[in-house]
């Protein structure tokens, strides 16, 4: 059984309401959601409320996966960001200080097994994305971990609105061309 | 089937989360259509290639204490709620007495004086019994009406607790602004299919002399959505049946205004103290 396919036998048990099966995804997926929550919010204690959130969410929206519409990887880390943003835009319209980043401790070193797996993903994705132009990495990026709008980001990287809608579209069509296929974890 | 190069940037900002809420409106309806399945397969197609990019973090991982509070939070959702009471209960049945036949006497005069108490007595007894037959009826008759109104309103529990958990729902989480009290927060959800939406609030404190006023935020203004009314923990939970057009909402805000609101349905008269948007939608809106 391949990984996408465990993904989904967990995510229709998850819907008969078996939490095992959601602890499987937790041990699965965790590292990979976490690592990227951490990276939009910059905290710890803000990252594990977050993903305490998402994995909630995963548990009581099962039911709305569509396998149409993409892998139980993609979605996991769709729940998780969508979590990450929302807090993180609270959080920056209650701070008083622009760009304030805590220095809490950082975790201890990830599996060893389970970091190569999937650093051997990110190296794909680190080679794929270098093969983007600046300005397409920088408009995906900016996008994705801080969660602005185009209108947004054309104003961050002085460039025209139809100009970063340009980039956008390059930038995922060309990681879409060299990474059709990917197992997540 | 190619696609047209504007639904193609449609897509992938769609997929990304970043479109603006015009351009993400109008992929929503596209996609919602079903007319454009390449549309469809394009924005399932970014959004696995959007997705990769959750690996350019940097590798962590969180406390081990984490899994066991959130399979602690997953065993309290799942926890059914406790069951509704209701006064319509069935009286048990009555025991059935048993009939001894008896057989035919003389009847001495006291035994006629006897039967004259007991037709006496038993007139009384059902003159009783036949008010207590009425008071039993009528309570009958208020219990079922109240079994009526209890189901009234477990279908309109049924109703909102649709909302909640209808998949599609957009979410905010209102955040207060320096005008506001530091402790207060909001969340709603919105259902674009009804249009109805929830919104909870927490330590809501409003002064005497004041309103907090409710607001959808929409693409071409504001409206008023009504008067807040806190409990005495400051709880302020809101039921709206029409929150607004999807395609035009996009979040909500909370503005403190003179007793009775500002007056004017479209325009707040005072500060904001909380708001929020909806994120944005992903593909496979969670």
């Amino acid at each position: 059984m391949t990984g996408k396919d465990n993904d989904l036998e967990c995510l229709r048990r998850i819907q008969a309401g078996d939490s095992a099966a959601l602890g499987e995804l937790y041990d699965r997926y965790t590292p990979l959601l976490y690592s990227l929550v951490l990276r939009i919010l910059r905290s710890s204690a803000d990252a594990e409320d977050a993903l305490q959130e998402a994995w909630v969410q995963v548990w009581k929206r099962a039911a709305s996966f569509d396998p149409a519409r993409g892998s139980v990887g993609a979605w996991l880390t769709t729940v998780a960001r969508t979590r990450a943003l929302d807090r993180y835009r609270s959080l920056k319209s209650r701070s008083t200080a622009e760009g304030k980043v805590e220095t809490d401790s950082i975790a201890p070193a990830p599996d060893p097994g389970q970091a190569a797996s999937r650093s051997q993903l990110g190296v794909r994705v680190r080679e794929a994305l270098a093969t983007l132009t600046p300005q397409q990495r920088a408009v995906l990026e900016i996008a994705y971990f801080e969660g602005l709008s185009q209108t947004e980001i054309a104003s961050r990287v002085g460039a025209p609105l139809g100009t970063v809608k340009s980039w956008t579209r390059q930038g995922l069509m060309r990681l879409k061309e060299l990474l059709p296929q990917e197992e997540w974890v | 089937m190619s696609v047209p190069e504007d639904l193609l940037e449609l897509a992938a900002g769609y997929a990304l989360g970043s479109l603006d809420e015009a351009d993400r409106a109008r992929v929503e309806a596209l996609l919602a259509s079903g007319k454009h399945p390449e549309l469809n397969a394009a924005v399932a197609e970014f959004s696995e290639a959007s997705a990769l990019l959750a690996t350019g973090a940097p590798s962590a991982r969180p406390s081990p204490a984490l899994k066991s509070r959130v399979m602690s939070a997953i065993v309290a959702e799942s926890r059914p709620a406790p069951a509704a009471h209701t006064t319509a209960e069935v009286p048990p049945a009555t025991e059935r007495g048993r009939i001894v036949e008896l057989k035919p006497r003389r009847t001495p005069m006291w035994v006629h004086a006897a039967w004259g108490t007991a037709v006496a007595a038993s007139l009384v007894f059902g003159l009783v019994t036949w008010n207590e037959t009425v008071r039993l009826g009528r309570e009958l008759t208020a219990q079922r009406g109240q079994v009526s109104e209890l189901q009234s309103k477990l279908t309109e529990e049924q109703r909102w607790s649709d909302v909640v958990t209808a998949p599609g729902t957009r979410e905010a989480a209102l955040q207060v602004t320096p005008d506001g009290q530091a402790e207060m927060s909001g969340r709603a959800i919105y259902d674009p299919k009804t249009r109805s939406a929830v919104i909870v609030f927490e330590n809501v404190r409003v002064p005497s002399d004041k309103d907090l006023e409710l607001w959808a935020l929409k693409s071409d203004g504001v409206q008023s959505l009504g008067l807040l009314a806190a409990d005495e923990s400051g709880r302020v939970t809101l039921r709206i049946p029409d929150a607004g057009d999807p395609a035009a909402v996009a979040g909500f805000a909370v503005t403190i205004e003179k007793t009775g609101g500002s007056g004017n349905p479209t325009a707040p008269g005072g500060p904001i103290v909380l708001a929020g948007k909806f994120a944005p939608l992903q593909a496979n809106n969670p």
